[in-house]
């Protein structure tokens, strides 16, 4: 369930029907079919919305604190080249803690598929393939797994709008995703998202088992280019291991004239 | 008369007024007893049960605390551990459809059974797998292979791998396992074990037992017909020891009822309160023992098997002495008001001690480390004592009821089981009266041998062995150790006290080097840590090469390995590592041997740990894991069995002097209780039973219990002597008027206890075969050595010619 790495791409048809047809939503929600209509109109609006930024290039913190209250921290830059042939493409540098400094990796963003990846390590001064077809596993030892991280795809929920309720001083529309692709980990995730932005605030997520599971806390959006809108802080709890991971995101830079080929296996040995 | 005797006159005119007002009042007194009963009765269903090893520990124990912490920083170390092979396929495990079968119950395991936090088996093990310049941390869940030959090829890399073997799949590949592991303890608190919020706290909807049935019932559906599965680990031994608590808990109160009832209709004639008297005081008995649990938050646990027969043989025990000496009261041919006046008059004050003395045997253990014990020892010292006040009232107040007038003649005539115990007694009198010094000499023949078996005594517990040789759960667990290896965990944690500390290789190579030793021990049969998945890493960075299946060769690379494996979707570095990498686990699976085997073991890999200088420098090593709580709870036991007993006897010694008037008397009525003890233990030595957390508690469990026929024993040898003012006069005449009692109360005694040889329990069952041999041998002493003793030490004074009084 995609949010922390905004890298997917829209598809603006599909967005001005999508805009039009929001406007008649309250009239619609009225029966099941109605509202799985709804909840699917939210999710393209929001993506849509998020589309189109090109490239940028962020800091990112990742604090990993466990049940007991110790914390791990890593730090590092993070470039994205959007795509609008399919999946965008990133590049990650570790610049903190020290021993992993120069540590870089090369993501090509697939969908459905399993991601390509590269990984450079510096201590031996060679670029690994790695591959995972772990969609429910740990993002970076993080709380986040992989399909949290991954790009937003229409066909891969099911949408069912639920209600409309207060959130702070907003109004947001509350989803239910249930995932569709194979190996979630999830049953089920609700999300709310405000009605004037589309942003999302907050994520639960069900287990297999049906059980409450994670907490996703999006909070502190800036707004970026008068039209991207970026949480600085996200916030994942798991509940049933009571570890929590901080993102931090800063510097969000835009439009720095990226091309495909500073996105190569070459480029990953570069990039300091 | 001296103070001594006008404190036992005092008592026994008190006790005699309390007769009489409860005989006045009984239908009153009947009345709010029972209201009493029906309030313990509700409290008696507030008690939970708990086997786990927490229960063994207090919350302040420092090695206990250790294994709690060790438990925050890597998890719930509660698991079940399922062997499986498939017999009738030829690739066993590696079969494309039994494959197929456990990737389906793997994932019905995962997402179906209560309080699951991981299942790992061959179908979802992450496998490192390197191709030319690629890595990959694949699955066979997620990359099925797609026909029986390239199953086969994963077979043979797996095998090829030493971090699976031993843990997941034999070496030879024809056994595999599936490991459940649990995201709850026994421990946690009672909301957090239940399935369903609203279900109670019946065994069923709480873990282990929800855990333990659903995994039951998902290995026993026809969709995995054809693997054999063996089940074993914490979940399936927990959750077994608290069903078999429960069940032969309630079991063990109704066969003792039963047993008592069959009792005391032969030894007394059958009449209302001969036979429901003891029925309801020792079921009483018990309502109060867990009434008072419930409001103190004791739990149930193993060792609460014990209860229910103790109170109810201490309760039919004493309840013997009421109906013997109401029926002595009756022949003589008094009115029930006054032989009911009469029998508390004789018989409260030797009661209330022996329930004084009983309970402080106990009291005496609770001191104890083990915190099981500790608990035990309070609750059933409490139990004892209300089951004295509930033998009054019950006992008085049914023997109330009935016609006042005297009995007929007909009724006084001695029966013939009546003439046999005269016989007996007049038997074992003239026996101690030809020649008392060889009576000594003859106990103290069998101390000496006893004296050479203690030395012989080791302390140690088999968590497996305390099953029936066909408890399911042990054969299983038998079979499981003997293809895979051990289930006992021990842990030794590496604390750098920093975090990311464990990432350097100085660290590592003292994991390592620690491993490696721990490898060479026949009783350990898999080691884990982050080394292993430090050298598999580095071997598939380097193409599979085994020159590479070592320790990265800097720290930076360390770092950057664990890195590249949690991008790769890596997730068992928890099992590893603490949440910010300051501490390492070095987890050692070892067989289930009897704990000094065990400790033995530790003590010599101990040997081998990194010098306190070198751990100043790199890590501190802290031992943990269930071995290091057994290594504890041998010391513990040694401990308390030495105090326990030493306080049992300072208590109950000082009390019968005290009771006595003198230290002589008092210490002489200890002989009989100290000898048969000695002698079981010695007996256990010789025999090479080892000293458990359930035999420890032999010694003090029989001083207390025996001494109560000591009490009556020497009360009654008092009062004869100076009665009578000849020793041979006065051993005649208590053996006559309470010998009967003592062999009665015994048999009560043995009958009860053998109840224990129905167990399930191993250990249960070698307790009561123990008990009652205590129990006959005190019988023994009480009624040969203590005369003996009376004729040889002459503790009362000198011999003297009776007057007559009144």
């Amino acid at each position: 369930m995609y949010l922390a790495v905004k890298n997917n791409i829209a598809k603006p048809a599909v967005g001005l029907f999508l805009a039009l047809s929001i406007l008649s939503l309250p009239a619609l929600a009225n029966s099941s079919a109605d509202n799985k209509a709804k909840g699917r109109q939210i999710a393209l609006e929001a993506d849509k919305r998020e589309s189109g930024f090109g490239n940028s290039e962020e800091l990112l913190k990742m604090t990993l604190r466990d049940s007991r209250g110790n914390e791990r921290v890593r730090e590092m830059r993070i470039r994205v080249l959007e795509r609008a042939d399919g999946g965008d493409w990133s590049m990650t540098v570790f610049d903190n803690p020290r021993d992993v400094k120069g540590t870089a990796l090369l993501t090509y963003s697939n969908g459905l598929e399993p991601d390509d990846q590269w990984f450079y390590l510096p201590a031996l001064k060679r670029v690994k393939r790695i591959s995972s077809k772990n969609r429910s596993g740990s993002f970076m030892g993080s709380e986040f797994a992989f399909e949290d991280m991954s790009a937003f795809e229409e066909v891969k929920y099911d949408y069912e709008f639920i209600r409309e309720e207060p959130c702070g001083e907003q109004t947001c529309f509350v989803t239910q995703w249930t995932p569709l692709y194979e190996n979630s980990g999830y049953s089920k995730a609700i999300v709310w998202q405000d009605t004037t932005e589309y942003r999302t605030h907050k994520i639960e997520y069900y287990n297999q088992q049906g059980n409450f599971y994670k907490t996703l806390i999006a909070k502190d959006y800036k707004l970026y280019k008068e039209r991207f809108w970026r949480p600085m802080t996200l916030v994942m709890t798991n509940h049933k291991t009571e570890k929590e991971t901080l993102l931090n995101y800063k510097d969000y830079q835009f439009d720095l004239g990226f091309t495909q080929s500073d996105f190569s296996q070459s480029a990953l040995k570069r990039f300091r | 008369m001296s103070n001594n005797d006008n404190f036992q006159t005092k008592a026994d005119n008190a006790f005699a007024n309390i007769g009489n007002v409860i005989y006045r009042f009984r239908w009153l007194v009947l009345i709010l007893f029972i209201g009493l009963s029906f309030g313990a009765l509700t409290l008696s269903g507030t008690v939970r049960t708990d086997n786990s090893f927490d229960a063994y520990f207090q919350e302040s124990d420092s090695t206990y605390k250790n294994y709690i912490n060790y438990q925050k920083d890597f998890g719930s170390d509660e698991v079940t551990y399922i062997l499986y092979n498939a017999p009738d396929k030829e690739h066993g495990p590696f079969d494309m459809d039994v494959m197929e079968k456990i990737t389906k119950l793997t994932q019905e395991l995962e997402n179906t059974v209560p309080f699951v936090e991981e299942v790992t088996s061959l179908s979802n093990v992450e496998f490192i797998d390197a191709d030319g310049d690629s890595m990959q941390i694949r699955k066979i869940e997620l990359d099925f292979p797609e026909n029986q030959q390239k199953l086969l090829e994963r077979r043979d890399s797996m095998l090829d791998k030493p971090i699976y073997i031993n843990s997941l799949v034999n070496k030879e590949g024809s056994d595999a396992a599936i490991i459940i592991e649990m995201s709850r303890t026994s421990s946690d608190p009672i909301e957090m074990l239940r399935v369903d919020p609203e279900a109670g706290d019946v065994l069923p909807n709480l873990y282990p037992q929800a855990s333990n049935q659903k995994i039951n019932e998902i290995l026993a559906k026809p969709e995995y017909a054809g693997i054999s599965f063996y089940r074993t680990g914490d979940v399936p031994m927990n959750a077994n020891y608290n069903e078999i608590v429960t069940a032969e808990s309630e079991t063990f109160i109704l066969l003792s009822i039963i047993l008592v009832a069959v009792i005391t209709i032969i030894a007394f004639r059958l009449h209302l309160a001969t036979l429901f008297g003891p029925i309801l005081v020792v079921l009483l008995g018990v309502f109060f023992t867990l009434a008072f649990m419930g409001v103190a938050d004791y739990s149930i646990g193993l060792l609460f098997l014990i209860a229910p027969v103790l109170i109810t043989a201490i309760g039919a025990a004493q309840c013997v002495h009421f109906i013997s000496e109401f029926q002595q009261q009756r022949r003589s041919g008094e009115t029930r008001q006054v032989a009911v006046r009469n029998t508390l008059s004789h018989v409260g004050l030797p009661s209330l001690l022996a329930a004084l003395t009983t309970a402080a045997g106990f009291f005496a253990m609770s001191g104890s480390k083990i915190k099981a014990v500790a608990d035990l020892s309070i609750y059933l010292g409490v139990g004892v004592i209300a089951l004295f006040f509930i033998t009054v009232i019950v006992m008085i107040v049914f023997l109330s009821f009935g016609k006042n007038e005297p009995v007929k003649e007909k009724a006084l005539t001695v029966n013939r089981r009546e003439k046999l115990s005269q016989g007996i007694l007049s038997a074992v009198y003239n026996t101690v009266i030809a020649n008392p010094k060889r009576v000594i000499m003859a106990f103290a023949f069998l101390l000496v041998i006893a004296v050479a078996g203690l030395n012989q005594l080791k302390v140690s517990f088999n968590f497996i062995t305390d099953f029936n040789e066909s408890a399911t759960v042990r054969v299983e667990t038998e079979f499981a150790e003997d293809k895979m290896g051990g289930i006992l965990n021990v842990v030794y944690v590496f604390n750098t006290e920093q975090a990311d500390g464990v990432k350097s290789l100085a660290v590592l190579e003292q994991i390592e080097a620690l491993q490696n030793k721990a490898n060479e021990f026949d009783l350990v049969s898999k080691t884990y840590s982050i080394v292993d998945l430090l050298k598999d890493i580095n071997q598939s960075f380097h193409g599979g090469d085994k020159a590479y299946h070592t320790l990265p060769e800097s720290d930076d690379l360390v770092s950057q390995y664990l890195l590249m494996y949690e991008i790769s979707g890596g997730e068992d570095l928890d099992d590893y590592l603490s949440g910010d990498y300051s501490k390492a686990a070095l987890e050692l699976r070892v067989q289930s041997q009897d704990s000094y085997l065990v400790i033995d073991f530790m003590e010599e890999l101990n040997q081998h740990l990194p010098s306190a200088e070198v751990q100043a420098q790199t890590a501190k090593v802290e031992e943990t894991g269930v071995g290091a709580l057994w290594m504890k709870m041998a010391d513990y036991i040694a401990e308390s069995q030495i105090s326990g007993y030493f306080y049992a006897f300072v208590m109950i010694a000082v009390l019968l002097c005290l009771v006595f008037g003198s230290v002589k008397v008092g210490l002489i009525s200890m002989i009989p209780n100290l000898v048969p003890i000695v002698i079981v233990l010695g007996y256990m030595g010789w025999a090479g039973l080892h000293l458990d957390y359930f035999r420890l508690l032999i010694a003090t469990v029989a001083i207390g219990i025996a001494v109560d026929d000591s009490v009556h024993m020497m009360l009654r040898l008092r009062r004869e002597f100076f009665k009578t003012g000849n020793y041979a006069q006065a051993i005649k005449n208590s053996l006559q008027g309470v010998g009967a009692a003592l062999m009665t109360t015994s048999v009560i005694l043995v009958v009860a206890f053998s109840v224990y040889l129905t167990s399930q329990m191993n250990v249960l069952g070698s307790f009561g075969s123990l008990l009652t041999l205590c129990i006959v041998m005190a019988l023994l002493a009480d009624l040969f050595l203590l005369p003996a003793l009376m004729l040889v030490l002459k503790p009362f004074g000198k011999e003297f010619k009776a007057k007559l009084s009144f």
